[in-house]
């Protein structure tokens, strides 16, 4: 199934995304077959993360690109390293120089510019739980001078507006030393983007409230801002919509049928009405009972 | 049937035999189409070797409008070209906007995803591509146009909430306003009229604009309460205004021309006598405006008073 036109429509895009769903026993096996088929220079060094595994924000990720950190585990372990950017698909980091590196062939098509040989050293992401962040804290012994230490572990504590990265940032501390704050790394400094607008202009204020009788938006804009006539609108039932919700009537059974006939029949006899003589011959009646009683 | 049934003369001219007087000849028709191809099909066609399509031979203007849907006049973008960097607008940051600069940036908005979405296409057709740079862009700006909506639906909203509340406040408020108009010393007369001004627009929507007016009950209304403050403020400082006023029911200005009148004059002393003599004039004459008439004459008014001002500035 092609999907060149699911930029413009979401038809097929359900089918399309289940052939992704593997069954749990198959992953592995297919996740194998994955990285059989990967050239060496692709291949990532950590295993990919799932979507809603994959970190967001700066408590999930710890460090940030510019934070020192030193590697716990394995051959370059030890070594202090700067974090050069965050592998988004395996949540893992891509250090500098003095990080794990792999020498691996590349095929002509992809060399870099000023590539001359076939065999190149590619930085390897480090996991998270390898890494230690590195700060530089005033010396306790030597007032006035500084140490570098390693982290064993931070946590994040309130939050305040970061001038560098023109947001709100949570304060890192060090577990246990929470007045020990280890500062965000300045990030490099990067032009605006040409779809930027000046601060000055967007902060300026052009609506005022002047008039409780002429409403600030012109009547013609209405329609474009707000459909009135929208399904998701309060009150709005179609004819469907209330033939899905009322129970249709339950047929009568036979027996009630034939009830209601009878019914009917039977109110439809005609009434006996009393003649003058029938009274005559009751009060009749009637008079000689209570003769008989003597009243 | 072979024969048909005439009159005696129809059937005589009716009859063609070889005697009768041919019919005479059609006159030459006038205005005829002519065919569109009159002549034979050229027979000196010789084959030549094929164009080759070429930008040289692709003649377009700069200034042709479909050039919107492209950006620098580039037939896609690269990535590294596309700003990923900035963010949508805030909610709060459009909530600062008046309409017309909310709508000009819906444009502005709408243009730029016109061109994502060209380039995004061209890229998931004619390239073959699979990245989302162009759309991760668009949804940003997507973002922004959704907020705009929403931001002016919100701002009906309060505004339609706000008229509600007003409605149950509305004559104390007119009363506060009226005593602190009128406590304020003679020294700050422009401060005053400028407090008037937004009074008057704020309340019954009367516009410094005259063509920007729209006359109906409140408008009236307005008109008759500023005229009567207007009146007031002079009233303690000249005799003939206080006389004025004190000739009118409940030293109230109750109608729409003698209103009408005073509203148009200027905030000065002097003026507002003349306005007052005039008004006396209209009284003796017997020029009121009927209560029902009211809507009609002060529209009337209106348009001609728009009238002489665009007269006067060209």
């Amino acid at each position: 199934m092609s999907s060149r036109y699911g930029h413009l429509s979401k038809a097929g895009e359900r089918v399309l995304r289940s052939l992704n769903n593997t069954h749990k026993n198959l992953a592995a096996r297919q996740e194998k077959y994955a990285k059989i088929s990967v050239p060496d220079f692709i291949k990532p060094a950590l295993p990919e993360v799932k979507d809603h595994e994959r970190f967001k924000t700066c408590r999930e990720w710890m460090f940030v690109p510019g934070d020192r950190v030193v590697i716990m585990k394995g051959k370059y372990k030890g070594n202090i390293c700067v974090v050069k950017q965050q592998d988004v698909a395996t949540n893992g980091f891509i250090l500098d120089d003095n990080g794990p590196m792999k020498n691996t062939p590349v095929p002509k098509q992809f060399w870099l510019e000023g590539q001359k040989s076939h065999m190149i050293s590619v930085p390897q992401a480090v996991s998270q739980k390898d890494l230690r962040l590195v700060a530089d804290i005033d010396d306790p012994l030597n007032a006035g001078q500084t140490r570098t230490v390693a982290v064993k572990n931070i946590e994040f504590k309130g939050t305040y507006y970061d001038e560098n990265y023109k947001k709100m940032m949570p304060y890192r501390t060090v577990i246990g030393q929470s007045d020990l704050v280890i500062p965000w790394p300045k990030p490099a400094p990067q032009e605006d983007g040409e779809l930027a607008t000046e601060p000055s202009i967007a902060k300026e204020q052009t609506f005022w409230v002047d008039s409780i009788v002429k409403n600030p938006i012109p009547k013609d804009a209405f329609m474009t801002i707000r459909n009135p006539h929208s399904k998701f609108r309060r009150g709005k039932l179609t004819a469907r919509d209330i033939s899905k919700l009322v129970a249709p009537k339950m047929p009568m059974t036979d027996v009630k049928k034939a009830y209601i006939k009878e019914k009917q029949q039977l109110a439809s006899r005609p009434k006996a009405k009393l003649t003058d003589d029938e009274k005559e011959l009751i009060g009749e009646k009637i008079y000689q009972h209570l003769k008989e009683q003597g009243l | 049937m072979l024969l048909k049934r005439c009159l005696h003369d129809t059937a005589r001219l009716a009859a063609r035999t070889r005697y009768t007087k041919p019919k005479p000849k059609p006159a030459p028709r006038e205005h005829v189409n002519l065919p569109t191809q009159r002549t034979h099909h050229r027979n000196d066609l010789k084959i030549t070797a094929p164009i080759p399509p070429a930008v040289v031979n692709i003649q377009c203007s700069d200034d042709h409008p479909l050039w919107q849907f492209f950006a620098e006049k580039k037939f896609m973008r690269a990535p590294e070209d596309l700003d990923d960097k900035s963010r949508p607008w805030a909610i709060a940051e459009l909530r600062r906007k008046s309409f017309e600069d909310l709508h000009s940036l819906w444009y502005a908005c709408l243009k730029e995803r016109n061109i994502l979405a060209r380039e995004n296409h061209l890229l998931k057709n004619a390239v073959g591509g699979q990245q989302d740079y162009y759309e991760n862009v668009a949804e940003k700006i997507r973002t922004t146009m959704w907020r705009i909506r929403h931001v002016l639906s919100e701002r009906d909203w309060s505004f339609k909430s706000a008229q509600q509340d007003f409605e149950s406040q509305k004559a104390t408020f007119v009363q506060e306003f009226s005593a602190d108009f009128l406590a304020l010393p003679s020294e700050e007369d422009e401060e005053a009229f400028q407090m008037l001004s937004r009074f008057q627009q704020a309340v019954y929507g009367i516009n410094e604009f005259i063509d920007e007016n729209v006359v109906n009950r409140n408008f009236v209304d307005g008109l008759k309460h500023v005229a009567t403050l207007k009146i007031q403020r002079f009233a303690t400082r000249d005799t003939l205004v206080d006389n004025f006023l004190e000739g009118t029911k409940e030293r109230k200005i109750t109608d729409a021309g003698e209103a009408f009148v005073v509203f148009t004059a200027e905030n000065t002393l002097e003026d507002v006598k003349e306005a007052c003599n005039a008004v006396n004039d209209l009284r003796l004459n017997g020029n009121g405006v009927s209560r029902y008439d009211e809507l009609e004459s002060v529209s009337k008014y209106i348009e001609q008073l728009a009238q002489a001002q665009l007269e006067k500035s060209t």
